[in-house]
């Protein structure tokens, strides 16, 4: 069930009613908690099996591996028993989701090698659909079993709310990647309707669609049209496209995030910010402070520290940054083009840090030559996570840099309408950024309740490509 | 919570009026609808889903190009005199119309029936977008403007319909497949006929639009005359279509047309591969591109009736 379709505003408002129906009955939260709980629970697993219903056995293998392994570390009385629990915990896990996302990948990689030494190799494939999201609630869960082993978290002994905890339908298929510390105790805990904390959630989910349904999706009219065909695209158009789709994936990924972090505000529970405002990054490092901070802080805590982080020699620091994101970029796809984009990202970082860039602060017109060079470097990058293969991402950066006679094959109206959606996203952006949004008229009610909320959807609803479009971080 | 379910209700309602008096101003202004093109269009393409998806007149500055999905030339007729009247810079009308619907003229020897030939087809691609190009006059436009209410909901239904017809992915060059659980031939024909009646796409009802088809391109070339406007009958690319359409039938038909109309032959125009078709008679959007940017280079290749025949030994 996509959040653009009709399917799920349906589904939404209904779970909200019942959810907080059911509460507004008993006059004590507390003895509801269990019976809301179990209906989110309901929810989010109808939710995700409107996917693939078979694909729910993973995810509740998933819970309940990651589930069991917490138990017996919590039980383990040596740090080894511990270790050895967490490890089959990580082990069963990863096993899950290299069969059904690499297993083919690598396959074709030994393959494709052996063949080039002119050695014929037939491995057996597999034919299994990528369950959806199942990079994030296996992350997720991972995370959990790692805080109980290090004490940050006791063990949950509720399996319900456990399996709530890994399966909420707000943020299970594509993120934000929540830390048990955060979700986990809000399902324990009775919260009474919020009028501020669900309004914040309603225009929050409006800005989401927004950013997808005005901005991804019409700029995603364009990209599919280029990337799909190359051959027939060159210079501008290919230049053009790269561009829409920096603004495609981050209309379309933050703006999934944005109405997942409204839906649970709405039922009253907080999620963590997983944008902020990536595009106004002042170098590469900046950039992963504000995209997808829930990934980058998972792998910053889970795989960066543990290696030794910054906290090492430099070349050990190097070495740690190059790793993370390498495995980032694996995380991202079974291609070797996700893998190159990762690695990308690893070495500018380690550029800018001997450099010390990273640290610099800028300002004035230093500080937009900064954000307008990081841009560029992100917009480099991305021709490889929308390409199909290394070769066609190759040929679409050379096309990018040859002077061609240029046509916009879908019409002015269409790059019209993009531009000002993508220019109502930057100047609402700009003014968060430079926090111009703590001034009077922004926090008068009337315009941040009603007036604000009504231009969104109207913008929607005039703006708006409603032909379905797949979120693209899906896919992961 | 009670104050919150108001709030959005504000919101919804607010939202929703803004937009229905933006959308009832189009709307009451569509009957005076200002067809004013831009200057630089001084070709008009009109015709049915053929040449909605053979031309693209963003590719081809001067062309406008209103033919539409889901629609015969019959159906979009009725624009072309206002266009003309509107826009007197406009010099010429391609024309094009089903023309695999004269098959009863001569001697096919199958049944012309798009969805059964489906089934004899190579594979192709299919892609699934509509024409995005051709965005002068949208379709809201468009269908209100020429179409009965309704006949303009029959035609919405039809094209949500057609739009499963075989529709998928576009896939890399060197795979076809046909990625739509519809696509069954046979099975396909027989549900539509069921929903529809027997006389959907029956030979009867093929018949009655070819009468109607060809009525409608002495019209339009009629219409083209009294303003002085240069009328083309424009053939789009077909694939393959020797079994099932007679080339004698149509010429003796075609002859008796006035012997200054123009010709554009495309029908055998060559694509790099099967990948630019959508099916045997339409292109897909890369076909249309395709084809658009060899006319907007080379300008478009019309010759004299008399010479096409000749050239058709006929």
């Amino acid at each position: 069930m996509l959040f653009n379709s009709y399917g799920f505003l349906c589904f939404f408002p209904l779970i909200c009613i019942l959810y907080w129906g059911i509460r507004a009955i008993s006059k004590n939260g507390e003895k509801t908690l269990t019976i809301r709980n179990l209906l989110l629970l309901a929810g989010s697993y109808y939710f995700y099996m409107c996917w693939q219903p078979k694909y729910a056995l993973l995810l509740l293998l998933s819970t309940a591996v990651t589930y069991g392994a917490a138990l017996l570390i919590s039980n383990s009385k040596t740090k080894p028993q511990k270790k050895t629990w967490l490890v089959a915990a990580i082990v069963l896990n990863l096993a899950i989701l290299f069969f059904y996302k690499y297993y083919g990948f690598v396959t074709n990689t030994i393959t494709n090698t052996f063949n080039a030494m002119g050695i014929a190799i037939n491995i057996p494939g597999l034919d299994v659909l990528l369950p959806v999201g199942i990079s994030f609630y296996i992350f997720q869960a991972l995370g959990y079993s790692i805080d109980v082993y290090r004490g940050d978290i006791k063990a949950e002994k509720n399996f319900f709310t456990y399996a709530l905890f890994v399966s909420f339908f707000p943020q299970l298929v594509a993120g934000p990647i929540e830390r048990s510390t955060n979700l986990l105790n809000q399902f324990k805990e009775d919260h009474e309707f919020n009028y501020d904390f669900a309004i914040s959630g309603f225009k929050l989910m409006l800005w989401g669609y927004f950013m997808k349904l005005c901005m991804a999706d019409r700029a995603a009219l364009y990209v599919d049209k280029v990337f799909n065909n190359l051959d027939n695209h060159e210079g501008y158009s290919t230049l053009l496209a790269s561009f829409m789709f920096t603004l495609q994936i981050y209309g379309d990924f933050a703006g999934y995030t944005f109405i997942a972090i409204g839906c649970a505000r709405i039922l009253g529970f907080s999620l963590h910010d997983n944008f902020r405002r990536p595009y106004f990054a002042t170098s590469i490092t900046d950039f992963w402070r504000r995209w997808h901070i829930s990934l980058s802080t998972w792998f910053r805590d889970y795989i960066y520290f543990p290696l030794g982080g910054s906290r090492t020699t430099k070349g050990k620091t190097y070495r740690n940054l190059l790793i993370t994101f390498g495995i980032s970029g694996i995380w991202h796809g079974a291609n070797w083009t996700f893998i190159l984009w990762g690695v990308i990202h690893g070495v500018v970082q380690c550029i800018e840090r001997a450099c010390g860039l990273n640290k610099k602060e800028w300002h004035s017109w230093k500080k937009a030559l900064r954000i307008a060079i990081t841009i560029f470097i992100i917009n480099l990058a991305w021709v490889l996570f929308r390409a199909n293969s290394i070769n066609d991402a190759i040929t679409a950066i050379c096309q990018m840099f040859s002077p061609s006679d240029f046509t916009l094959s879908l019409g002015k109206l269409w790059l019209s309408m993009t531009m000002i959606s993508a220019s109502i996203i930057f100047i609402y952006e700009y003014i968060e950024e430079h926090q111009v949004n703590k001034l009077a008229i922004f926090n008068n009610k009337i315009i941040s309740n009603y007036v604000w909320p009504t231009f969104l959807l109207v913008c929607i609803g005039g703006l708006g490509v409603f032909e379905g479009g797949q979120f693209i971080y899906f896919q992961f | 919570m009670k104050r919150f379910i108001i709030n959005i209700l504000i919101v919804l309602f607010g939202a929703i009026g803004i937009l229905s008096i933006m959308t009832w101003n189009e709307a009451t202004s569509l009957q005076r609808a200002n067809f004013k093109l831009p200057q630089k269009k001084h070709i008009a393409a009109i015709g049915p889903s053929t040449t909605a998806r053979a031309l693209n007149d963003s590719i081809i500055g001067g062309l406008f190009n209103m033919s539409r999905n889901a629609v015969w030339l019959s159906d979009v007729l009725p624009l072309l005199p206002k266009l003309l009247d509107e826009n007197p810079q406009i010099d010429t009308v391609l024309i094009n119309h089903g023309r695999f619907l004269f098959i009863h003229m001569g001697q096919a020897k199958e049944e012309p029936s798009l969805h059964l030939l489906r089934e004899k087809l190579p594979l192709f691609f299919y892609d699934k977008s509509q024409t995005n190009w051709n965005v002068l006059l949208s379709d809201i436009d468009f269908f209100a403007a020429i179409l009965t209410p309704d006949f303009y909901n029959m035609t919405m239904t039809k094209k949500s319909e057609l739009s499963d017809f075989g529709f998928g992915h576009k896939k890399k060059p060197e795979k076809y497949f046909i990625d739509c659980p519809q696509l069954t031939g046979v099975a396909e024909y027989d549900s539509l006929k069921k929903k529809h009646g027997s006389t959907f796409y029956s030979k009867e009802w093929i018949l009655k639009n070819c009468a109607d088809e060809e009525a409608s391109v002495r019209k339009a070339i009629e219409v083209c005359k009294q303003r002085n406007v240069v009328p083309v009958l424009f053939f789009t690319p077909l694939y393959n279509y020797s079994n099932w359409y007679s080339w004698d039938g149509f010429c003796d038909f075609i002859k008796d047309y006035d012997e200054n109309i123009l010709i554009a032959d495309y029908e055998d125009f060559e694509f790099p591969d099967l990948s630019y078709r959508s099916d045997i008679i339409h292109l897909n959007e890369f076909g249309a591109d395709y084809l658009s940017t060899d006319i907007a280079r080379k300008g478009l290749n019309a010759i004299p009736l008399k010479e096409w025949l000749k050239n058709k030994g006929y």
